[in-house]
Parts: C-alpha cells; sequence; structure tokens
C-alpha cells in the first residue's frame, strides 16, 4: 500500500477551502492525522469535523500568512499539537488582482510576493526541524502561472516560478536529512480563485479553449497527485515538477 | 491571546475538554477546566442542588479577568449561570450543545426518576450513550464510545443525583443571553438529538447575532467527538490570530 498515510503527520496552509481543503480531508482519509492552518478558523469548522469522522485528529490553527512572527508561533504550535510532522504542503496563497507590469504598484507586488513566497520559506524553516526527525515530504503547491509568462499576473505568475526554484534548491540542501521536496503544479481547478472565469460564457469558452481536456480541474484531482507527493509512492522523487493542468502546459 | 474558560458536561470532568484544551494552548491561549463541583477532585459539600452552587465555585477561579466561557450541556448552564450573575467576567461566549430554557414539566419529572435510581443502587444510566453520541461517532470511534461508558460507570451516584436535581431545577436564561452584550457563539452537533434544533432556536431569537456553528457528524458532546471542530469554533469567536 505505496499510497498510505497510515500513522503520517500533515500540516496544510489554506486548508478552509480550495485545494487546501481537498487536500487535508483526502490525507485523512488516507490515514493521516491533519493540522489545518488558515486566517478564518470558522471555516476550518467544517474541515476539521469531516477529518474527525474519519477517525482522524484534526488540528487548527489561525493565521495570516502575511504575518511572520503569528504564521511562525501558529506553526510551531500546530506541529506540537500534533507531536511531529512528517508531511508539508504549502498551499496558501492567491492573487487578487490582474494589471500589467507598466502600470503595477509596488506594494500590489510585495504582497503577492509576501503571501506566495515569503510565507513558504517562513513555514518551512519552522517545520523542517520536525521534518528531519525521520524524514518527510514538502510538497509546494505551484500554478501553471509559474510556468510561462502570465500576462497581467506577472506578480503572481514571478512568485509561482519562483517558487519552483525554491522548491529545487530546498530539495538539494535537504535530501541528506531524508526529506524530499516537490512542487504540484494544478492547471485552472473549479475553486473560489478561478470564479472569475466562470463569470461569462464567453471567459469561460476562452479559459477552455486553452486545456486539451476541456473541461476545469475539480479539487480531487489535485488531491490525489498530493497524496502520491507525500506517501512512499513517490519515494525516490525530490525536486520535481508534477503539473496536472488537463494538457494545459502541453498546448503549442 | 485569549483566555478560555470550559465547562464540562454531565456526567464528565474537567477532562472532557483536555483535546480541546490542548489545540488552543498550542496556539498560545490561556485555558482552565475546571471540576464542576461534585465532578472530578471537586467537592459536593452538601448544598443544595443548584447550578448557582457550580457558579459560586467559578467565581473565586476567575478572580477579576474576563474569559472567554463555553460551556458544554450541563455546563452551557452554568456558563449561563455565570453570565446571569457577572456578565463582566464574560468576554465572548459559546453555548455548546445545550439550552436557554428551563426544563419543562416532563423532563424535571424524568431527572427525578434518574436522581432516585442513581441514590437507589439501581442502573441510571440505560440507554443514556445512544442519546450523547451522534450516530457517525457511535458507529466509526470505539474509543470515544469507551470513554463516555467509563464516564457514566464511574460517576459517583451522588453527584448524579445532585446535579440532575440542579438541572431540573434551573431558571430560563433567555433574559440574560438578551441582556449580554458579549460575542455570543451557538455550537451544535448537527446529530444531537439532546439539545434538539428547535433550542438552538430559541437561543437565536433572543440573540440574533450569535455565530451559528453546526458541526456535521457529531452529537451531543462535540468536544469529544469532534475536538478539531470545537478548537475552531472557540478559536473564530474572538477571531484567529490574523484579525
Amino acid at each position: 500500500m505505496s499510497f498510505d498515510l497510515t500513522g503520517k503527520r500533515a500540516l496544510v496552509t489554506g486548508a478552509s477551502r480550495g485545494i487546501g481543503r481537498a487536500i487535508a480531508v483526502a490525507y485523512a482519509r488516507a490515514g493521516a492525522d491533519v493540522a489545518l492552518l488558515a486566517r478564518n478558523a470558522d471555516l476550518l469548522t467544517d474541515v476539521a469535523a469531516e477529518v474527525e469522522a474519519l477517525g482522524r485528529r484534526a488540528v487548527v490553527a489561525t493565521a495570516d500568512v502575511l504575518d511572520a512572527d503569528v504564521t511562525r508561533a501558529a506553526a510551531a504550535g500546530a506541529i506540537g499539537a500534533l507531536g511531529g510532522l512528517d508531511i508539508l504542503v504549502n498551499n496558501a496563497g492567491g492573487n487578487s488582482f490582474s494589471i500589467p507590469v507598466a502600470q503595477m504598484r509596488m506594494s500590489g507586488w510585495e504582497k503577492t510576493m509576501r503571501l506566495n513566497l515569503d510565507s513558504i520559506v517562513h513555514i518551512t524553516q519552522e517545520s523542517l526541524p520536525a521534518l528531519g526527525d525521520g524524514g518527510g515530504s514538502i510538497i509546494n503547491v505551484s500554478s501553471v502561472a509559474g510556468l510561462r509568462g502570465a500576462p497581467t499576473m506577472a506578480h503572481y505568475g514571478a512568485a509561482k516560478a519562483a517558487l519552483i526554484s525554491l522548491t529545487q534548491s530546498l530539495a538539494v540542501e535537504t535530501a541528506w536529512m531524508g526529506v524530499r521536496v516537490n512542487a504540484l503544479v494544478p492547471g485552472w481547478i473549479e475553486t473560489d480563485l478561478t470564479d472569475f472565469l466562470r463569470a461569462s460564457d464567453d471567459a469561460e469558452r476562452a479559459a477552455l479553449a486553452r486545456v486539451p481536456m476541456q473541461r476545469w480541474g475539480r479539487v480531487e484531482e489535485i488531491a490525489e497527485p498530493a497524496i502520491f507527493l507525500a506517501s512512499d509512492a513517490s519515494s525516490f522523487m525530490t525536486g520535481q515538477v508534477l503539473v496536472v493542468d488537463g494538457g494545459l502546459s502541453a498546448m503549442p | 491571546m485569549a483566555r478560555y474558560l470550559l465547562l464540562h458536561a454531565f456526567p464528565f470532568d474537567g477532562a472532557m475538554w483536555d483535546s480541546v484544551a490542548e489545540l488552543l494552548r498550542a496556539q498560545g491561549h490561556e485555558v482552565l477546566t475546571p471540576d464542576l463541583r461534585g465532578f472530578g477532585d471537586a467537592p459536593l459539600d452538601g448544598r443544595l442542588p443548584a447550578i448557582d452552587g457550580m457558579v459560586d465555585d467559578l467565581l473565586p477561579l476567575l478572580g477579576d479577568e474576563p474569559a472567554v466561557v463555553a460551556g458544554c450541556s450541563m455546563g452551557g448552564y452554568a456558563a449561563l449561570g455565570l453570565a446571569t450573575r457577572r456578565p463582566d467576567l464574560v468576554a465572548a461566549l459559546a453555548l455548546v450543545d445545550t439550552k436557554a430554557t428551563a426544563d419543562r414539566d416532563a423532563a424535571r419529572a424524568n431527572r427525578e426518576r434518574v436522581a432516585s435510581l442513581a441514590e437507589g443502587g439501581d442502573d441510571w444510566s440505560a440507554g443514556m450513550i445512544d442519546g450523547l453520541l451522534g450516530e457517525t461517532t457511535r458507529r466509526t470511534r470505539p474509543d470515544v464510545v469507551a470513554a463516555v461508558e467509563r464516564a457514566l460507570a464511574e460517576a459517583p451516584r451522588a453527584t448524579v443525583a445532585w446535579a440532575q436535581r440542579a438541572m431540573a431545577a434551573r431558571s430560563d436564561a433567555r433574559a440574560t443571553l438578551a441582556m449580554l452584550t458579549a460575542p455570543v457563539a451557538v455550537v451544535m452537533g448537527e446529530e444531537d438529538t439532546m439539545s434538539p434544533l428547535a433550542e438552538q432556536e430559541l437561543i437565536r431569537e433572543v440573540a440574533p447575532h450569535a455565530a451559528w456553528v453546526p458541526i456535521p457528524s457529531a452529537g451531543h458532546l462535540t468536544p469529544l467527538e469532534a475536538p478539531g471542530a470545537v478548537a475552531a469554533a472557540l478559536l473564530g469567536l474572538v477571531g484567529g490570530r490574523g484579525d
């Protein structure tokens, strides 16, 4: 049973909704205890209940990942409550605006970097001692926006591209500790974050025209590959980029 | 960082909140989980049965420093009793699987029946576990079922009788809720049959701004059945760290 996570302890950031929530629940179903970190504790109630109904422990931690000190304390507290850590999923992130680089205010650029890149360094630094104790797996959730140009979303694309480079550097630096580090790259998945692309039929048609499989991905279709990367099924895999995008990145 | 006062259900003791308390402490909060009168290490002291007696014991513990108060079932009656006496000590109130109304005649008579069975050395808790735990918990969580069975078997009979009569004598607390200015949350297991939805609606009638926090797949003892979900609700009551 390579895809089994029985007895493992996982910390998932951005766990209150979307891809993070799906990964947290899938890990519990695969046998892991899960620490859920999110900005809004209220939204964690349902996810925690879902994990606990599966007979697994749910640890809850609240932090806005833009606040480094609070995020570090929340992550450390969650790892303590879990009694150790085997899996870290750096999923929290996002983007709330589109604008060409020429017109971009630096405050927006900096906030995007802190949200999608700095936060991951903070949480990873807090987690590495526990992950190194017995080996572990880090999964950094990037985006197809980080694979190529992302016009009007250069800030987000650059942060997600940097996250892939960070993944590779970390993989080399931590292999001796028994820690594997991989990037998981979702394409267009049906979540709150992509709601704006479904606002009109035209927008949706234009978006899906670039996806060979001609549909939105479901969050479960990211959660299953996330089990693969967390489990012994990927035991010889580190520093790699697993793209799950319905063929989007294969288009000429 | 907040200070939490967590009040346990019948017939448990403060340890009922251990899992929730651990999660709150891990996020930097202070947590008090006292044994209510007659339970755990707290003596009965021979006074007449009254929820107010439990409140008497809580006041020296709190001092003059307010706390976020959460009470499960009987603990909720004590929390409302505290809010009636000293609303200034209640920074926020979470009513967990509990009621704000007084017992109706049938419920009061049933409590006297349970009290008499306990005093007479008879089996006072037959079938009670089916009401305490949600259907999902009974099916999937043998550890929780065993813990509740143990608590029912080990509860001191004098305390069972005292607490049943104290609960039967409690007054309606809706006037307290209507006047309370602190934030309120109504937390309930969706599979709770002992404090049914209709009772929660009565709370919302007098506290229309109360946060409404249903917990899926849990019954009447959510702090035991879904401690992570309850901890999230209690963290949310005072705003997350990020706010």
